[in-house]
């Protein structure tokens, strides 16, 4: 099979998953999101004197982290159960398409899903800021391509996880974990760092601190507030770099296990 | 060279918490030659491990102990499923796609290009008798419309080895005969048919061999040319047989 | 499995070790990852874990602010002399140091109303110390620190750059009005400049309010002067 082939394929795969997500109407999250914000901002006017502005956006943006990750956990399950009880996989993995392919296809729809999902969330906050009058710069696309790292890498990590676990809901549970963890970066350094904290608690959570991916790195909309001027590139590109690798890692251990899965 | 080969197979599941596990011999030192062109009709009661044979040979589980190959290359390998088809016993199908669009999605993996796909997936919708139905989704189709699904999809990549897996469950009389008539067509064809099945009928119209695991075991494998009388007292006799000699 | 299988993984692995340890060094995590200050923030444990939560903590600043804004707005909470404002406030900072509208709106209210001059001005300080960049806090503690010598007309003069600003807190206006007052009675041989001013303020409060309050103020005042029937 040359290379030219199995990329073919890594993209049928990732269409028909693009097409799966959309007829399951997993993108009807956008609704929802919507509704919320144009909802919340109303709102906010009332209650948020002198800071309507700030707090829309960053209620705007929190809200995207936040439903991003659902369209994630929500596409990935809605999948991978039609494919494991469901047992749609069995048909897929006996045409000639390896299993890493196959997964790899999966990555690259769930992320097609996912930055679409994103794009019209984008879309929506800057409307509702243009129609506020109030001033986005370049940071916050920015913002948005960190967070899209964060979640991508979520989605590497999920299919991983799935791949190892024996049934589907412990691997979505342990993503999920992996996920909260990696956002309390913070207060696990905190923890570490505070002189009462037990040596033993200390080394667990050390190990936990520096296995679980980083999440604190990819908030940048924590940090808009911080910076004059445009986030620092040489950053930008050390954090797409660590997301790539993080990527790979999940996907390579995901697609270990999943040659060796049967089905 | 034989299409399909099995040398000492065995399958054993481990179940259970590492604390009490269970082991489950699935399937026992198995041998198995299947030449080209051959029809070959598997036969067990529920349970005997025709399935997970099936499954080892098209590479979704993997052997205990023992070898299996098709077509001289080790199941599994995935240069070699461009020349096999699977048809599983009630087929499922992602509920929210079209049988077009799933045909397509399979003609895809078999690498077939543009033009050419669009004429394998048009013929096999027609042949199977879906094509008026080729833009409904799936969840809409009823047990038998999926199987006849399941049907098109074997006919997309011109095949030499068939493994077909109850291939006739949940058909009414009529999707029946159809069902046997396109594999009737296979064999005229010169294809290699490896068949589970239940169906003594089917057995007594398709195939040139039989073979009839019992509790994980080849106990028995005959040309059907041998079988004097009918088939379903040969086979519930050589059960029984196996049945005491175990006792 | 052969040992070449592993080494792009582990080379990957090694990549990714030297990545984490550049971006640690780097001048932008360490002048913006610090680690969090739980000690200082609200005790409830609630707020604790989710403003813990990166990419939340900011959020949990903002609705803490809206929290503070009903609380101003309780009449009830008068009785009291607001006094649970400087600690809410005290969160909301702990929270994102970089919200610049809790230090601007409390320390106005802390000094002006409430009369406690040097919080007001600590709490100020903090804020330029947080927020180097942002001018318009040295605007008020110009303010504050004229006023504390008595000095009304510097603070006036900062006031009225303050006011000038889009998003400034309404009640400074207030605050502009009763120092023109002040100074009527400070400087009588100057009363007709500052009633002039005055009613210019409170007229265009009248005909141009920033919230309702500076409507009924300037309505008050110019009531009072026969300016409206």
């Amino acid at each position: 099979m040359t290379e030219k082939q199995s990329f073919k394929k890594i993209l049928a795969v990732a269409q028909n998953t693009l097409n799966e997500c959309i007829r399951h109407k997993v993108l009807n999250i956008l609704f929802v999101f919507a509704l919320a914000l144009i909802g919340g901002s109303l709102l906010i006017e009332e209650l948020s004197p002198g800071a309507q502005g700030r707090t829309l956006i960053n209620v705007g943006y929190a809200n995207m982290e936040l439903f991003g990750f659902f369209t994630v956990m929500l596409a990935i399950f809605i999948i991978t159960f039609e494919e494991f009880e469901m047992r749609n996989l069995w048909l897929s993995l006996t045409k000639p398409i390896s299993r890493t392919g196959y997964l790899l296809g999966k990555f690259v729809g769930l992320t097609f899903v996912l930055l679409l999902t994103l794009s019209v969330m984008s879309l929506i906050i800057m409307g509702i800021a243009f129609l506020g009058k109030i001033d986005l710069n370049f940071n916050y696309l920015l913002v948005v391509y960190a967070m899209s790292l964060g979640l991508i890498l979520t989605i590497a990590f999920t299919l991983a996880f799935i791949s190892i676990a024996t049934n589907l809901t412990t691997g979505l549970i342990f993503s999920a974990f992996i996920f909260l963890i990696g956002h309390l970066t913070e207060h696990l350094q905190a923890i570490i760092e505070n002189p009462k904290t037990p040596v033993a608690a200390k080394s667990v959570l050390a190990l936990v601190y520096y296995l679980a991916p980083n999440f604190s790195l990819f908030n940048l909309k924590d940090k808009v507030y911080m910076n004059e001027g445009t986030f620092d590139p040489a950053y930008i590109l050390q954090i797409t770099l660590y997301a790539a690798l993080y990527t790979f890692l999940a996907l390579w251990l995901g697609s270990k296990a999943f040659k060796k899965k049967e089905l | 060279m034989n299409t399909i080969e099995v040398k000492k197979l065995s399958k054993t599941y481990i179940s259970g918490h590492f604390w009490n596990k269970k082991r489950t011999a699935a399937l026992k030192n198995i041998n198995l030659k299947i030449k080209e062109k051959e029809v070959f009709g598997l036969l067990g009661l529920n349970g005997a491990g025709k399935t997970t044979l099936i499954k080892i040979l098209i590479g979704l589980v993997y052997p205990t102990s023992g070898t299996a190959a098709i077509l001289g290359k080790p199941a599994g390998d995935v240069e070699t499923r461009k020349k096999m088809a699977y048809l599983p016993e009630m087929p499922y199908f992602p509920r929210y796609l079209t049988p077009l669009e799933i045909l397509d999605f399979y003609a895809k993996l078999y690498e077939l290009p543009g033009k050419e796909r669009k004429e394998k997936v048009a013929g096999a919708l027609l042949k199977v008798g879906l094509y008026e139905k080729r833009n409904y989704r799936l969840k809409e189709f009823s047990k038998g419309m999926l199987q006849r699904v399941g049907i098109a999809q074997l006919l997309l990549n011109d095949a030499k080895v068939f493994f077909l897996d109850e291939p006739t469950y949940g058909l009414d009389p009529l999707s029946t005969k159809q069902m046997r008539d396109i594999i009737l067509e296979l064999k005229k064809a010169g294809k290699t048919i490896f068949l589970n099945t239940h169906q003594i009928n089917e057995v007594k119209q398709i195939c040139d061999r039989i073979g009839i695991l019992n509790n994980g075991e080849l106990i028995e494998e005959t040309p059907l040319k041998n079988i004097k009388g009918s088939i379903e007292s040969y086979f519930v006799k050589k059960v029984s047989d196996d049945g005491k000699a175990k006792l | 499995m052969t040992l070449k299988n592993y080494l792009l993984p582990a080379a990957a692995l090694l990549l990714l070790l030297v990545t984490v340890g550049t971006i640690e060094n780097s001048a932008f995590h360490k002048r913006n990852y610090k680690t969090f200050p739980f000690k200082e923030a609200k005790k409830e444990p609630f707020y604790v874990f989710l403003s813990s939560i990166s990419g939340f903590r900011i959020l949990v600043a903002d609705f803490l602010w809206m929290d503070a804004v009903q609380y101003l707005g309780d009449i009830e909470n008068q009785k009291e002399n607001y006094k649970q404002i400087y600690p809410k406030a005290k969160d909301i900072i702990t929270l994102d140091p970089n919200f610049t509208y809790p230090y601007i709106a409390v320390s106005g209210m802390l000094f002006f109303e409430l009369n406690q001059k040097d919080t007001a001005i600590e709490f100020i300080k903090y804020g330029i110390k947080n927020n180097p960049g942002y001018w318009q806090l040295s605007l008020y503690l110009a303010a504050y620190t004229y006023a504390k010598d008595d000095n009304l007309r510097m603070v006036v003069h900062n006031i009225k750059s303050a006011v000038s600003l889009e998003n400034h807190p309404p009640m400074l206006e207030r605050i502009l009005g009763s120092i023109y007052i002040k100074l009527m009675k400070k400087e009588p041989q100057n009363k007709d400049f500052w009633l002039k001013e005055a009613v210019k303020l409170w007229v265009e409060m009248y005909e141009h309010p920033s919230e309702p309050l500076n409507k009924e103020y300037a309505e008050k005042h110019l009531k009072e002067l026969g300016l409206l029937k």
